[in-house]
């Protein structure tokens, strides 16, 4: 099955991040951004998931 | 046309001397802008810190006549540091060759010896523009300008921020966002940023391929356009280039940076300085180590030197990050 690349996955942001050119979002910010996107950021310990628990939804 | 047979000629004789001039050429730059025009403080620990404190933010203040007092809380100071780095350059020679006659003395101890200097001041400059996280322990690395830097910032998309974690005391370097070209649009943002921030940069600080495109900022239709008076009698000069800019927040002085056309990935910046927030803790000066022991028939020596970058307080300064800084493309 192909990648769904439309799919976005909800972050919270620790360090400022431009999901555009001179479009900042400050840290504490939650923001939706595309999951390979968003996959990123995590693994740079620049945002971490703000998705909900199981049970939340 | 021919030589006449038996003719002796430069290629046959044993004793002609050699023509070996003492004059060395090098034109490898030497400048260091940045570490240049920082002072230099003294550090007396391998992490010196030093406080950040601020202002509240304007509000209204009308009071009640007769009102008894309340006291409001006072903010603690922000402590901020970087770990010292420790940077050498060593060589070795053979006392032979120390001894013979050599051709301009660039290839003997005295010569070496101020090479290896020059080459660390250089060494710390390319670490102060490098977007390199600081590093504790033995092998400890200073935060570069670019891990510091989070307030006045303008960055491509998917950039992201790094700056000074107060938990781990460490800097994080900035995620480098999509490159785009250096525009009079961005250079005015950041700067508007950094003067409501309360900043007063002084200086822009840039690859010499971005000082170039800096200054095709004179046919932006809202730049006033130079106007030369020409001496009738004299020669002409065609006028392309810039050294200062005056814009809405105040008035900068373009310095290209030589170190930073060593790679795309130091290009990539425009600093917006202010030296007054800027300051090389000096642990150890940077100088040559009297103790160096061969045990051999040779003489050695080390440059050494342990110092690292007081970011005085980064909401002084700006950056305008992912430009291209070596081409139109790079």
């Amino acid at each position: 099955m192909a990648k769904d690349d439309t799919k976005k996955a909800p972050v919270k942001l620790l360090h400022a991040y431009w999901p555009e050119e001179d479009v900042r979002v400050d840290a504490g910010q939650i923001i939706e951004l595309p999951l390979a996107e968003a996959k990123a950021l995590i693994a740079a310990n620049k945002a971490e998931r703000a998705d909900p628990m199981p049970g939340e939804e | 046309m021919a030589v006449i047979t038996n003719t002796f000629t430069t290629t046959s004789p044993k004793g002609n001397r050699e023509s070996l001039s003492d004059v060395v050429s090098r034109i490898t730059p030497e400048d260091t802008p940045i570490y240049s025009m920082i002072s230099k403080e003294n550090a007396s620990s391998i992490f010196p810190e030093w406080e950040i404190d601020t202002l509240a933010a304007p509000a209204a203040n009308a009071q009640l006549e007769g009102d008894q007092y309340t006291f409001s809380a006072s903010a603690a100071v922000t402590r901020v540091g970087n770990y010292t780095q420790i940077m050498r350059k060593e060589w070795v020679v053979s006392n032979t060759q120390e001894a013979v006659d050599n051709a301009g003395k660039a290839e003997q101890i005295k010569t070496f010896k101020v090479k290896r200097g020059v080459e660390i001041r250089k060494d710390t400059e390319l670490a102060l523009v490098s977007n390199t996280a600081s590093v504790a322990g033995s092998t400890r690395v200073m935060g570069g300008l670019p891990s510091w830097l989070t307030s006045n910032v303008s960055r491509g998309a998917a950039g992201a921020n790094g700056g000074y974690n107060p938990v781990t005391k460490l800097t994080v370097a900035a995620t480098n966002g999509t490159q785009r070209a250096f525009t009079k649009a961005l250079l005015d943002t950041t700067m508007q940023a950094a003067y409501v921030s309360g900043a007063n940069v002084k200086f822009a600080v840039m690859s010499p391929y971005v000082k170039s495109v800096f200054v095709t900022f004179m046919s932006d239709t809202n730049v006033a356009p130079f106007r030369m008076a020409v001496d009738a009698t004299g020669k002409r000069t065609i006028v392309a280039t810039a050294d200062y800019y005056d814009g809405p927040f105040g008035r900068i002085a373009v310095i290209p940076n030589r170190i930073m056309a060593a790679s795309a990935g130091v290009a990539r910046n425009v600093f917006l300085l202010d030296d007054e927030m800027l300051g090389m803790k000096v642990l150890r000066k940077i100088q040559a180590d009297p103790n160096v022991v061969t045990n051999a028939d040779s003489t050695a020596g080390v440059i050494i030197g342990e110092h690292t970058l007081k970011v005085a307080n980064e909401a002084g300064l700006g950056v305008v990050a992912d430009v291209f800084g070596l081409t139109v493309s790079t």
